[in-house]
């Protein structure tokens, strides 16, 4: 089973119609019901409506899955109008402050108008600024009126100490958090890319192409990461920050950045290059390796381990081709791919914080979240 | 033609369930269940008594399971879970309350993926193809007075989902039984014995929301279930202990925020949702009623409906 593809009738169809929205015409009404509930489960619902949709296929979907599609596009859609709104009011907030502000992730896909973003469900907003000006960043956010959420000290000095992001903040009445980053892994993890490097690198959004006119001009003078650290940031995201747990649609930005920035010319070799540079061969390695296998993303060839060294070991690369696809894929209710579904989620999840931080650093913390848990006196204010 | 619930055998109706399944043809949707529980089978044949028996066939909205708790708690303090498409979203309930936590899973699915829909948080009830949304807020009194409209030969569509089809604003019946909590259980089991004698299921005492019992929908409503309903009159209820009976005409903007602030997916809707809103009340006289007495409330809404 080569990078351990999926097996069950339903994630097939789901990820076929992902790849490529024309399977839709022959795609029978009792495949559907069971396509529906994995999209849903993994958050792809409105993603899948909009690909549909772009290549005019919806008229060959029956109408009641239509139905569904449609709801999960209506809650994409506001979804999308919160993510601008706090876009805009964290533009405004920030307007003072004497550095870059740099949107992450869906906050960066939206404002470049980029097409992966149609139907993306964004759960917060991500910025970057520099670590020194994160003072300054977090006194202007804090004037205009955003809170951190609640948190008790340890949580803070945790956020402050070993993170790289501030707890999160809101604004009252606004529904989506803000997430003040100064870099893109966490300080205590294995990799710490130099955040100097990929703020030197960052474009300006108006210069980036594609989307309505008149939106990105509501993002004027925000920046986004450059094309190929874009792309290196969501593999790492996903590889070496995240427990992969029903994770499926980051790998379905990992495929959705390679398809909107991979036919541009120099594109690839940047991509090698800055993945060498920053030290992020193995998580690109691995993003790419399951985006290839289960989402057919043209990779050029050649690009497997973009780094010298990069490149895991054998048993390393059977134990991740068991786990991934057991942690990241939904789980098909109705199918038989349960199987060491259990344990696949909990490897991933202790390689999760092994990676972020170090043993003796892990236990302690471990220690103390687990006596919280059975602290009477917070689980009666919960 | 399909066998009724009512009146398929208790052991057939559990094998079934506990196997593929059955699946509930609401009207607006199809509801799949699975349950290893015997009680539960039980459950469903009282309260959903005249739908067909159909096996879940190739597709279904929703696909919800009520499963035993597991481990030892199986045998000291018997529990039930509820899985919509294989997730938790609640905690688990004692077992005998099996019924209710279906009920409720199955409401919050559905108020949550409907979205294709303006879901209004109203009741619906229709004389032929003619249909009443009766919008409050929980706790006026809006399920008791559904049920009394049930009980007096309107045709119900729901006690819960105003489901509007943004295309052509037909009411869609989302047919379920209609939740009676705390008094207003006897208040109805009193109402059904005056008259025609509806079917209402066993009580669940100290539920989350206090006592509970179902209404069964009618053999009438349940047969017309794929019919929708042409929106006619919006009334907003609200019972007040020895008030007389009193209907007055809502004005338009306070009318608009008492259906639209009610919905379940107004702001989720954005621009369309408040088209359609705006639409129905075009379509719709809107009126507050006051009433204290079920038969008056009852009376007054069918006279309302036969002059409109």
């Amino acid at each position: 089973m080569k990078s351990g593809l999926p097996t069950t009738s339903g994630l097939t169809a789901l990820l076929g119609l992902l790849t490529c929205p024309e399977s839709a015409r022959s795609l029978p009404l009792a495949a559907w019901d069971r396509v529906l509930p994995l999209a849903r489960a993994a958050g792809l619902l409105a993603v899948l409506e909009a690909r549909l949709s772009r290549d005019a296929m919806l008229e060959h979907v029956p109408d009641i899955v239509c139905g569904h599609l449609a709801s999960g596009a209506a809650a994409a859609r506001q979804r999308r109008q919160m993510l601008v709104w706090e876009i805009v009011t964290v533009r405004q907030a920030l307007a003072g402050l004497d550095a870059p502000i740099v949107l992450l992730k869906g906050a960066a896909y939206l404002a470049q108008g980029l097409a992966m973003s149609s139907g993306r469900y964004a759960a917060d907003v991500d910025i970057l600024v520099p670590k020194a000006a994160l003072d300054s960043a977090e006194h202007l956010l804090k004037d205009y009126g955003y809170e951190f959420q609640h948190i008790d000290a340890y949580d803070e000095r945790y956020y402050r100490e070993w993170s790289h992001e501030l707890p999160p903040f809101r604004l009252p009445g606004h529904p989506l958090e803000l997430d003040l980053h100064h870099t893109i892994t966490p300080v205590t993890g294995r990799l710490r890319p130099a955040p100097e490097l990929l703020l030197a690198a960052t474009i300006r959004v108006c210069d980036a192409t594609g989307g309505d006119a008149g939106e990105r001009a509501r993002f004027r003078g925000l920046h986004v990461l450059s094309r190929p650290d874009q792309l290196l940031h969501s593999a790492v995201h996903l590889f070496h920050d995240s427990d992969l747990a029903v994770r499926l649609r980051e790998l379905v930005d990992v495929d959705g950045l390679v398809r909107e920035f991979g036919t541009e010319p120099g594109f690839w070799p940047a991509v090698v290059e800055r993945a060498q540079r920053l030290g992020l061969g193995k998580p690109l390695g691995y993003a790419l390796r399951y985006a290839r296998a289960w989402l057919g993303t043209p990779v050029p060839l050649g690009i497997e381990w973009p780094a010298p060294g990069s490149r895991p070991g054998r048993l390393a690369l059977v134990t991740m081709d068991w786990m991934v696809p057991r942690a990241l894929l939904p789980v098909d209710p109705a199918g038989d791919g349960r199987r060491g579904v259990a344990l696949a989620r909990a490897l991933a999840y202790l390689r999760y914080h092994r990676l972020r931080m170090p043993l003796w650093r892990l236990i302690p913390h471990a220690l103390h979240k687990i006596s919280r848990r059975h602290d009477p006196s917070r689980a009666a204010a919960s | 033609m399909h066998r009724r619930l009512a009146d398929t055998e208790g052991r057939e109706l559990s094998a079934q369930l506990r196997g593929t399944g059955i699946a509930l043809d609401l009207g607006a949707i199809r509801l799949h269940v699975r349950s290893p529980l015997a009680l539960l089978a039980e459950r469903i044949a009282q309260v959903y008594a005249e739908f067909p028996l159909l096996a879940p066939g190739e597709f279904c909205d929703i696909h919800v399971q009520v499963v035993p708790g597991s481990s030892l708690r199986r045998w000291l303090r018997p529990q039930a879970r509820f899985r919509v498409d294989g997730v938790e979203p609640f905690e688990p309930f004692p077992q005998d309350h099996a019924l209710p936590l279906m009920e409720w899973g199955a409401n919050f699915s559905i108020a949550q993926r409907l979205n294709q829909h303006l879901l209004l948080h109203a009741g619906v009830v229709a004389a032929g193809d003619r249909a009443v949304i009766l919008a409050a807020t929980p706790g006026s009194g809006k399920s008791t007075l559904t049920a009394a409209l049930a009980l007096s030969g309107f045709r119900l569509f729901s006690d819960e989902f105003g489901v509007v089809r943004r295309h052509d604003l037909q009411l869609l019946p989302l047919l379920k039984p209609v939740a009676l909590k705390n008094e207003s259980i006897d208040v109805i089991k009193r109402y059904a014995a005056d008259g025609s004698g509806g079917r209402i299921g066993p009580t669940h005492p100290r539920t989350r929301k206090g006592s509970v019992a179902h209404l069964a929908p009618d053999r009438a409503s349940v047969d017309a279930r794929a019919r929708p309903g042409l929106p006619t009159i919006v009334v907003f209820p609200g019972y007040q202990p020895d008030a007389p009976c009193s209907l007055r005409p809502e004005e338009p903007l306070r009318a608009f925020q008492r259906l639209a602030f009610n919905s379940f997916n107004y702001s989720l809707l954005g621009p369309d949702g408040f088209r359609t809103v705006a639409a129905l009340l075009d379509r719709c006289p809107a009126y507050a009623l006051s009433y204290s007495r079920l038969d008056e409330a009852v009376e007054a809404i069918g006279k309302l409906l036969e002059t409109t």
